[in-house]
C-alpha cells in the first residue's frame, strides 16, 4: 500500500475508527493500556471541546502526543529501562509473537516506539513523521532503525536490513 | 529476523489492539457533550467577530475624533467670524464682574477661572449677549494690553452639541485668526486675538 493510499484511507474515517486510530498511537508512546486509554479520550474531548469535532488522525495525534507529553513534564516519574540492560534480553524463550513484542516494545523509548509505529503502522514517511513530531527527519530515521535493531536483538537474532 | 518479520510482528502487535466498542462509544458520548458548551462556528468565528469588533471600534473612535475636529474647527470659525464682524456691544465695561452686571440675563459666570494669566493680557472693554451653535453666549470685547488690538472672548455655557467639546483645550490656526478654544467650568471660552 502506497504512503497516498494510506493518506486518503486515513481521511476517510468515521469517528469510531479515529478514537481506535488514537488508542494505538497513544498505545505506542505510552505503554502502558490504561495510559493510552485515557490519553484518547482526553485528546477527544479536548479537541471537541475546542473544534466542535475531531478533524482527521494528524490533529488527534498531535493532541494526544502533547498530552503525553505535558504530563510526562508534570510528573517527572516515567523511567525507561534501556532494553540492552534488561536481564531477559535474548535469553528468554519466545511465548508467542505478540506477547514478546508487546513486553519488547515496552522496553523501546517512547520516541523510537512513536516512530516505529508511524512508520511500520500508520505508513508515515520519515519526512511526515519529522514534520509532525518537530525532530529533524535524521533522528527519525536513526529513531526507527534502532528500534528495530533493538527488537531483533531482543529477539535473539541478528538484525539484517531488507535494502 | 530481517525488518520485514520485525514490521510484520509491530504491524500485527498494534493492529491487534482495540478498544471495546463500548469504550470508544463512551468517548464518543463525551465528546458529544463537551460539543454543546461551545458551538462549532463560535470557535471559527470568534476570533473573526472579535477582530471585526475592535476594528469597528478603532474606525468609530477615529469617525468620532474626526468629526470632533471639524466641530471644534466650525466653532472657531464661527467665533472668528463675529470677532471681524461686530464692534458695537450691549454695555460698556472694565472688568468681568461689569460685563456680568451689564447683562443680567446670562445663565452663567462670564469669569474665568483658568487662564487668568492668559486673560491679564487683556483689558475688557465691552460686551453683548450672543449665541453659539444654538446656546446663549456672550460676546466680550477686549483690548489686547501690549498691542491694542481689538480683541474678542466668547463664553458659552457647554450645552447642546457644544458638549461634545468637553475636556477641550486646542488652539486653532484660521486664515485671518488664531483661536483658542478651552473648558473652563462647564463653560466654552474662546479667544481670537
Amino acid at each position: 500500500m502506497t504512503s497516498n493510499q494510506q493518506s486518503a484511507e486515513r481521511a476517510e474515517l468515521s469517528d469510531a475508527e479515529l478514537v481506535q486510530a488514537g488508542y494505538r498511537y497513544a498505545l505506542s508512546i505510552a505503554r502502558h493500556h490504561q495510559d493510552a486509554e485515557d490519553l484518547v479520550q482526553q485528546a477527544w474531548m479536548k479537541l471537541s471541546r475546542a473544534y466542535g469535532k475531531v478533524e482527521g488522525i494528524p490533529v488527534l495525534f498531535r493532541a494526544i502526543r502533547n498530552l503525553f507529553y505535558d504530563q510526562k513534564r508534570r510528573s517527572k516519574i516515567v523511567q525507561f529501562e534501556p532494553l540492552e540492560s534488561h536481564p531477559e534480553n535474548g535469553r528468554s524463550e519466545p511465548k508467542g509473537v505478540s506477547m514478546d513484542m508487546e513486553l519488547l516494545m515496552s522496553r523501546l523509548r517512547p520516541e523510537e516506539r512513536e516512530a516505529l509505529y508511524l512508520n511500520v503502522v500508520e505508513g508515515y514517511t520519515a519526512s511526515e513523521i519529522s514534520e509532525q513530531t518537530g525532530s529533524p527527519r535524521g533522528t527519525i530515521l536513526s529513531h526507527i532503525h534502532r528500534a528495530r535493531q533493538k527488537l531483533a536483538k531482543a529477539l535473539g537474532s541478528e538484525f539484517r536490513e531488507s535494502n | 529476523m530481517n525488518e520485514q518479520e520485525i514490521d510484520k510482528s509491530v504491524r500485527e502487535l498494534f493492529l491487534n489492539q482495540k478498544l471495546s466498542a463500548e469504550k470508544v462509544q463512551s468517548i464518543l458520548d463525551k465528546g458529544k457533550s463537551q460539543k454543546t458548551k461551545k458551538p462549532f462556528w463560535m470557535t471559527y468565528w470568534m476570533p473573526v467577530g472579535a477582530a471585526a469588533a475592535i476594528v469597528m471600534a478603532f474606525s468609530f473612535q477615529f469617525a468620532r475624533n474626526h468629526q470632533d475636529e471639524e466641530f471644534y474647527f466650525d466653532v472657531a470659525g464661527e467665533i472668528a467670524m463675529r470677532h471681524n464682524a461686530y464692534h458695537d456691544f450691549d454695555v460698556r465695561a472694565a472688568s468681568f464682574s461689569d460685563v456680568q452686571a451689564g447683562l443680567k440675563d446670562l445663565a452663567f459666570s462670564v469669569t474665568p477661572l483658568v487662564k487668568q494669566r492668559l486673560l491679564s493680557a487683556y483689558e475688557v472693554i465691552g460686551a453683548r449677549y450672543c449665541q453659539l451653535q444654538g446656546q446663549q453666549a456672550a460676546h466680550v470685547q477686549l483690548k489686547n494690553r501690549k498691542t491694542r488690538a481689538l480683541c474678542t472672548l466668547y463664553v458659552a455655557s457647554m450645552n447642546g452639541t457644544l458638549s461634545s467639546l468637553k475636556s477641550i483645550d486646542q488652539h486653532v490656526g484660521l486664515e485671518a485668526n488664531e483661536v483658542d478654544i478651552w473648558e473652563d467650568s462647564d463653560r466654552l471660552f474662546a479667544l481670537v486675538d
